[in-house]
């Protein structure tokens, strides 16, 4: 399994190369990975019905608990004939439907490499790499959308897919994380095993709904649909295989994967009913609302999704084989309708079906491909589609609650879908004369047998459906393991599913007569922008955009004196709240303890620092920092450390003096702060000069007993071989600090000449 | 066993001395460079080998015994920061020989760069808190030199910021030395990491871990002390930016965690906090800022802020997991951030702009360059299996294994806003059609060949970034023996002070 994948991502990253040798048979060549794929599981396909699941494990990044472990069992083999069939018949289309267009090898990367990445996910049997693939489906499909990036509108909906799958996509993350840490396992085999422990723990709802809001964003779900219809941008054989077989079922695949462990919870149901519910009738009826082919078909999509959503809400048993049945139904009639919307485009250049008309006389295979394809989707016996509608008509009905509202929604949606397949199929190959002017022809084989195939697939499985049934048994097996065997047949005898039916099918009709007469009414009906949930979407975005904006001018406003104060201040409040701790120590001197020079000094430094803050001019600012420094040397002095006091004065000799120097140079002095500002950094700073003064007495009653003092003192000379201890440090106990010192002055004189002689003209110069 | 650790810091050493000799002479500057870091990286190799099979490696300067003298040590987490620095060094030293202008290496870009890189890799070595000081300001002063190398007038405003902001913050630093040695008597890392147990209040040692947070929070650019970052990040050369984006906030994160597992190890309420808040608010601040840029490198620059609060994220976990996920995305983001950068750089060199507006084109145009720079931007936003999934995946999971949902929801936003910006940038550069094309014809520019010369550090990068990413396995093998050895500080402690003989 995994080296099939492995080719696939091979094979797209050599697939430039193979283009340029195969050039327009490329499409074609490309098609034997998929259809080798599928021969492939057909092979593992006896295997299971004979062995049952098979599991092939394979460690990835063990010390996370993560393998790249396979499963093989009817849902994912389902899935596997899906994705390896539609894919040989899209890649053997998009072939001819892409040639002569530009950079056709970017679309053959992404398409071959989200093959592989959509098998890999449904083949996965570790929660983790199955997200890894599921990411990977996205991010291909955000590069499939937005093929043809030179229009803004598309880049917009590859952009607003990607966000929308992709945050959903965080979602899911932390769902399954948090389900793999309730099971204490990420492999799939086991979670299915732990339902009963994960429905104990106190995660299993959280879990639960952050999965289902992943599965939601990628399956299109309202209110996360409208990316969907937006992708209508990308090229259409990405459309008929992603947007409608394939990448979009990938939430309710997972949303079948882990039915077991979550049918049964009331969440779950409640959940997946009502969305899936709405969703089904939104998508239907905005579908019949729809002038171009593809929006039609995107949004019947939506709709189908919804009711794939509704049935795994339902959960039944019987729902559960109406899920299996519907999916292939779908795939197979909405994947040939999508094909064949694109040989109609390709040929006509029009996607509008109020200009389009009786193709079927130009068109004979393409249309007979459409008929049976339409045929399914309206659900007429004895297609494929009808059983699917029996099934699912039968499993509304059997519900305990809400069966009458969900059989009504269940019954809107069928006219709904009957009455589009009438639109797609009867107003573009019958019906009116073809207002386009230029004539058409019929398309070369391989465009329209692909659509031919599904389509005499959804006639023949509808008479022969015993062929199929294994798989799908299979199937239901996994998705809900007490389910038992599944018997299709066409005739049930006349029940009320039938009746049900016939209604469906003849009110269906009834509704597309009207579209098609009334074509005007149709396009007047618009949908406020504000109600849609693209709007939010759009004003979501920019309101993330615009606050981010406003926090950055207010965080980063470049004023650097609004920094240094922010960063004093944030000192101020965390020393504070520890400080809370503490009392204020008692200052245990005695005013008489002072001597006259200590009162002196002191006074003289506070005046000096008084007026260095509030000096108008430089000079005098630096003239009284240097009074400052006099008198902190003097300090030192007073306390016994003439060495120290030395170095004092020296250093604010230097620096005053070379600062006056540096003073010429430079331009006016500007006062910026002006009044309350001013008020707010005097309050900081007090502030902060109060608190170390505190935390420096606080620290100061402890008494100072170091160890390495006494070392220090005891070695400088016998091993130092130095009297002066303080020299010793310097040069020898601690040289490399005095090493990392050097360093430091010879780096600031590189600067300094740099700063001094840089002229930065043009020459040799990139700024 | 030694001398394995002091010829690490030795060659950059010597290479900033010899080519300040050099001075003249650019292309016997480039040879000794060239060598120099390529002679590093094996040093560092060797290194990181030794320590693997050592445990903890020390060096006792000048011979005297800790804690007396200044110890250098080399456990997982300091070999394999100091093999970083040193490989960034051979990568984005290799761009600049080809992206750096003639000038800028006449006034000493080569002996900068190589005693940034000694700097660096000295911090990650030091066991003294003293020395670390020292270290940073050899840091400083040359980060500062490099970022106003050239004189233009954005590159010195912005190093002003950035210098002021940094001294400042080694103040604090500074006196929380002085608190640190005031309540224990000793500057040695490992043993202050037993002696503050002794400080009967509790209280006290917050105190003082105050000052190292503000200290570290400024070097690493977390909320709301980060200001600097974004003030001069985009201001010089990329290659630069790329190696400043690769380093320097690092060393503050490093910090962070050293003094973190070492030192303020206590169990306490309001560290916990503290760390929490700064994690979630610089996530999150950090990405709506990159959100508002519309500025190749601004985004980017910006962008870093929002990493750097996932690496707080889990420190502030502070489970083995957690520090797993730390080093994985350490090691992640060194390499992706600086390729972006790289990347905007050959941008800039093909199309004379950063400004989003005004690029386009790129991928119709360049194509390649534009795969690698859609795995780099796909790997930063965490798109799997590219090394970024990895490590969000180990901090998520980490996070809600501790159940610190507040962490792991802002974890998870942030990542979807650095998608956002990171899709703004390859819509805007790459998809957007060229905004000049629509006026002047099909204007042919030729690919020369230094342009192609840049591509191959970022190729390499690129396969690094892709091979982390779909051979997890080895270096988080590697994260969960350093996670480990952090948590187990009595492995450092002993092997300093030699207890374990």
């Amino acid at each position: 399994m995994l080296t099939i994948i492995i080719i696939g991502f091979l094979l797209a990253f050599l697939a430039p190369f193979i283009h340029r040798i195969a050039k327009e048979y490329s499409g074609l060549v490309f098609a034997l990975y998929p259809a080798a794929t599928f021969l492939w599981l057909i092979k593992q396909y006896k295997t299971v019905i004979e062995y049952g699941t098979q599991i092939i494990p394979m460690e990835w990044v063990p010390s996370l608990g993560i393998g790249i472990d396979f499963r093989l069992d009817g849902l994912s083999l389902l899935f596997g004939f899906l994705i390896s069939g539609i894919g040989t018949i899209v890649l053997a289309y998009a072939g001819t439907y892409m040639k002569g267009v530009p950079n056709t090898d970017r679309f053959y990367v992404a398409l071959i490499a989200f093959m592989a990445s959509m098998l890999g996910l449904v083949f996965s049997d570790n929660i983790i790499s199955l997200f890894v693939f599921w990411e990977l489906t996205s991010f291909t499909s955000y590069f499939l959308i937005g093929f043809k990036h030179e229009y803004e509108s598309t880049r917009k909906s590859a952009l607003q897919a990607l966000l929308i799958t992709a945050g959903g996509g965080l979602a899911l993350l932390a769902g399954l994380i948090l389900l793999g840490i309730g099971a204490g396992s990420l492999s799939l085999s086991e979670i299915l095993q732990s339902g009963d422990i994960l429905a104990q723990s106190s995660l299993f709802n959280a879990a639960m709904l952050l999965i289902i809001l992943g599965c939601f964003t990628k399956s299109a779900q309202f209110p996360f649909h409208f990316w969907l219809p937006s992708a209508m941008a990308a090229p259409t054989p990405v459309s008929a295989y992603l947007h409608s077989a394939t990448m979009v079922k990938a939430g309710i695949f997972l949303l079948a994967r882990l039915s077991p462990v979550f049918n049964g919870a009331d969440g779950w149901h409640a959940t997946l009913l009502l969305f899936g519910a709405t969703t089904m009738l939104i998508g239907a009826i905005i579908a019949v609302l729809q002038t171009d082919l593809k929006k039609i078909l995107a949004y019947t999509t939506v709709s189908a999704l919804g009711l794939l959503t509704m049935l795994l809400g339902i959960g039944t048993e019987i729902a559960i084989k109406a899920t299996v049945i519907f999916i292939l139904a779908h795939a197979l009639y909405k994947g040939a309708l999508f094909l064949i919307a694109g040989i109609v485009d390709h040929e006509t250049g029009s996607r509008d079906i109020r200009k389009l008309g009786s193709l079927f006389r130009s068109m004979p295979f393409t249309a007979t491909a459409a008929v049976l394809a339409g045929l399914s989707m309206a659900g007429i016996p004895p297609l494929f589609g009808f059983i699917s509608k029996e099934y699912t008509y039968e499993s509304t009905l059997e519900m305990a609650l809400n069966s009458p509202l969900t059989t009504s929604a269940f019954f809107i949606t069928g006219v709904f879908f009957t009455a589009a397949a009438g639109m797609l199929v009867y107003m573009v190959f019958f019906g009116r004369r073809n207002r386009l002017n230029s004539p058409t022809r019929e398309t070369p084989i391989v465009m329209w047998i692909g659509p031919l195939i599904m389509g005499i697939l959804s006639l023949s499985l509808g008479f022969g459906s015993g062929l199929i049934s294994p798989l799908l048994e299979q199937a239901s097996l996994a998705i809900r393991p007490e389910n038992t065997t599944l018997k299709i047949s066409l005739w049930h005898g006349i029940n009320t599913e039938l009746i049900l039916s016939t209604f469906t099918v003849l009110l269906g009709i009834a509704t597309f007569l009207f579209v098609y007469f009334n074509p005007r009414l149709m396009s007047q009906i618009e949908i406020s922008e504000k109600i849609k949930p693209s709007y939010a979407y759009d004003q979501i975005m920019e309101g993330v955009v615009d606050m981010s904006k406003i926090v950055t001018r207010k965080v980063q406003n470049g004023y650097i004196r609004v920094y240094v104060s922010v960063m004093v201040a944030t000192f101020c409040v965390l020393a504070l709240i520890v400080l809370q701790n503490f009392s204020i120590p008692k200052i245990g001197v005695m005013w008489s303890d002072f001597r006259v020079y200590d009162i002196i000094i002191g006074a003289i430094m506070l005046v000096a620092c008084f007026y260095t803050v509030v000096a108008q001019s430089r000079l005098l600012a630096i003239a009284m920092l240097g009074v400052v420094g006099y008198g902190v040397a003097f300090v030192f002095i007073i306390f016994g450390a003439p060495d120290l006091a030395m170095t004092q004065i020296l250093i604010e000799t230097l620096t005053v003096v070379l600062f006056v120097l540096v003073l010429w140079k430079l331009p006016k002095y500007l006062i910026f702060a002006e009044g309350f500002i001013k008020f707010r950094y005097f309050l900081v700073s007090a502030l902060f000069g109060l608190i170390m003064t505190w935390i420096v007495m606080i620290v100061t009653q402890y008494p100072m007993d170091s160890h390495l003092k006494a070392f220090f003192a005891e070695n400088s000379y016998p091993r130092g071989m130095g009297r002066n201890v303080v020299n010793v440090i310097l040069v020898d106990f601690r040289s490399l600090d005095t090493l990392g010192e050097m360093v430091v002055l010879g780096i600031a004189a590189i600067g300094i000449y740099g700063l001094m002689k840089f002229n930065s003209d043009k020459k040799d110069f990139n700024p | 066993m030694e001398n394995e650790l002091l010829i690490v810091l030795l060659i950059p050493l010597l290479a900033g001395i010899f080519n300040i000799f050099l001075w003249r002479n650019l292309s016997g500057q480039k040879v000794v460079f060239f060598v120099s870091t390529i002679l590093m990286v094996l040093a560092a190799a060797n290194l990181l080998n030794s320590v693997i099979i050592n445990d903890v490696i020390t060096l006792q300067s000048a011979g005297w015994e800790a804690p007396f003298g200044i110890s250098l040590v080399a456990d997982y987490l300091s070999a394999l920061m100091v093999f970083l620095t040193a490989l960034m060094g051979l990568i984005i030293g290799v761009f600049s020989l080809f992206d750096v202008d003639k000038k800028r290496m006449q006034f000493g870009f080569f002996p900068l760069f190589s005693f940034l890189l000694f700097s660096v890799s000295g911090a990650f070595l030091s066991g003294d808190i003293f020395n670390l000081y020292v270290w940073f300001e050899i840091m400083l002063i040359s980060s500062f030199v490099l970022m106003a190398l050239g004189n233009t007038k954005p590159q010195l405003e912005g190093a002003i910021k950035y210098v002021t902001m940094n001294i400042i913050a080694s103040v604090f630093f500074l006196a929380g030395i002085g608190v640190t040695y005031g309540l224990t008597g000793t500057l040695n890392m490992a043993e202050l990491s037993i002696l503050i147990n002794g400080v009967d209040d509790p209280n006290l040692i917050l105190l003082a871990m105050i000052f190292f947070f503000i200290a570290f929070g400024v070097k690493s650019a977390v909320f709301p002390l980060f200001s600097w970052l974004p003030a001069s990040y985009h201001t010089p050369p990329v290659a630069i930016t790329a190696i400043f984006s690769a380093l320097l906030t690092k060393v503050g994160v490093y910090a962070f965690i050293r003094f973190f597992t070492l030192i303020f190890n206590q169990e306490s309420q309001f560290t916990d906090n503290l760390l929490i808040v700064t994690a979630s608010t610089t996530m999150f601040i950090g990405v709506l800022g990159a959100a508002a840029q519309m500025e190749f490198r601004k985004i980017l620059s910006v962008h870093i802020i929002s990493q750097i609060g996932y690496l707080i994220m889990g420190i502030a976990i502070g489970t083995k997991m957690a520090l797993t996920g730390v080093i994985y995305f350490i090691v992640h983001i060194i390499f992706v951030k600086s390729n972006l950068f790289l990347i905007s750089g050959v941008v800039n060199r093909l199309k004379g702009s950063f400004e989003l507006k005004k690029l386009g084109g790129v991928y119709g145009k360049y194509p390649f360059l534009g795969i690698l720079f859609v795995i780099s931007a796909f790997s930063l936003a965490g798109f799997p299996p590219l090394s970024g999934f990895w490590a969000k995946f180990a901090l998520v999971l980490a996070g809600l294994e501790a159940k610190e949902y507040i962490l792991v929801f802002f974890a998870l936003i942030t990542g979807f806003l650095t998608l956002y910006s990171m899709t703004k940038i390859w819509n805007e550069v790459f998809w957007k059609k060229d905004p000049k094309e629509e006026e002047t014809e099909e204007v042919k520019e030729e690919e020369p060949v230094s342009i192609k010369l840049k591509m191959i550090p970022v190729v390499f990068v690129t396969i690094i970034i892709l091979a982390l990413g779909v051979f997890a396995e080895p270096v988080f093998s590697f994260a969960e023996m350093t996670a480990e050895q952090l948590l187990n500080p009595h492995i450092y402690i002993d092997a300093v002070l030699g207890l374990d003989q």
